[in-house]
């Protein structure tokens, strides 16, 4: 928590030494999310089919949302070793995951079709597509610019 | 799917655009001194604040942000704020964001309503409320 609550001052710090062009450059550095590692965005992604599958839910329209939410969940298989929901606040990442109630597929999913993250749509949601794969190009072509 | 996107947030084609983006009135902030000085001086103004709480990896927050960078050309009299809750974790804390995306309303430092989830339509009517009162 102390790390958490001094990083932001050391941003300012460096950031009030660079000029404005260079401080948006710098801003958009600190902002860039580390990617997360190939292999685990194909688990998340074979995962997602999957499930989809199994639930009888679809994509998104838009595979953008899709390809989002995998790389999410690659990104905390990685940090945390769990695909915690990427759509959630938790004060202690760690200890959510192990617990386990946010671990996709969540307890809401399982239960009810719910998933706040717009990875399954039940076909009478609006924004649902017709499909239930998505290829690793797709991923990688609709989060190209993120 | 653009525009088939647009219609189903209810919207105009203009949320496809990106000009709106370029000309969004909606300030990111990355730091929680700078945040703290923002928020402390809307609390003398009358000014609707709405603070988007969104993460990088989450899905509605990317489908809902064309919708807030057109509101934000719309309503001129708004302020828009943008906070990513991992790089500020703490501000999330502080207005108990549980899940994204989340817009908290606010008046004079005191919230008035919130909207969670990509619904676009409800955080449009809450704004077209809230900014006169």
């Amino acid at each position: 928590m102390t790390l958490q609550l001094q990083a932001p001052s050391f941003r300012v710090s460096i950031s009030s030494f660079v000029s404005p062009l260079r401080r948006s450059t710098h801003r958009h550095v600190i902002r860039a999310q580390a990617e997360p590692s190939e292999k685990s965005v194909e688990i998340m992604r074979k995962f997602s089919e999957q499930y989809a599958r199994k639930s009888g839910t679809y994509f998104c329209v838009d595979k953008g949302v899709t390809s989002v939410v995998i790389k999410g969940l690659a990104d905390h298989k990685d940090s945390l070793g769990a695909p915690l929901c990427p759509c959630r606040h938790y004060d202690d990442k760690p200890a959510e995951a192990g617990q386990g109630f946010w671990n996709c597929p969540c307890v809401p999913m399982r239960e009810r079709k719910e998933c706040h993250c717009m990875l399954f749509l039940t076909s009478d949601n609006d924004f649902a597509g017709p499909e239930q794969t998505i290829s690793l190009e797709e991923i990688r072509e609709s989060t190209a610019n993120m | 799917m653009g525009s088939f996107l647009s219609s189903l947030l209810g919207g105009s084609p203009a949320y496809d655009s990106a000009a709106s983006s370029e000309d969004s009135r909606v300030t990111s902030f990355h730091s929680s001194a700078r945040w703290q000085l923002h928020f402390n001086s809307h609390k003398d103004s009358s000014q609707l604040l709405v603070i988007d709480f969104s993460a990088s990896w989450c899905g509605p927050c990317r489908l809902i942000e064309p919708a807030v960078h057109y509101m934000s050309t719309q309503f001129t009299d708004v302020d828009f704020a943008k906070i990513d809750v991992d790089e500020l974790s703490e501000v999330a804390q502080e207005f108990g964001v549980q899940a994204m995306p989340t817009f908290v309303l606010l008046k004079k430092g005191k919230e008035v309503d919130r909207v969670i989830g990509a619904r676009k339509d409800e955080l449009e009517k809450k704004i077209q409320k809230y900014q006169s009162l």
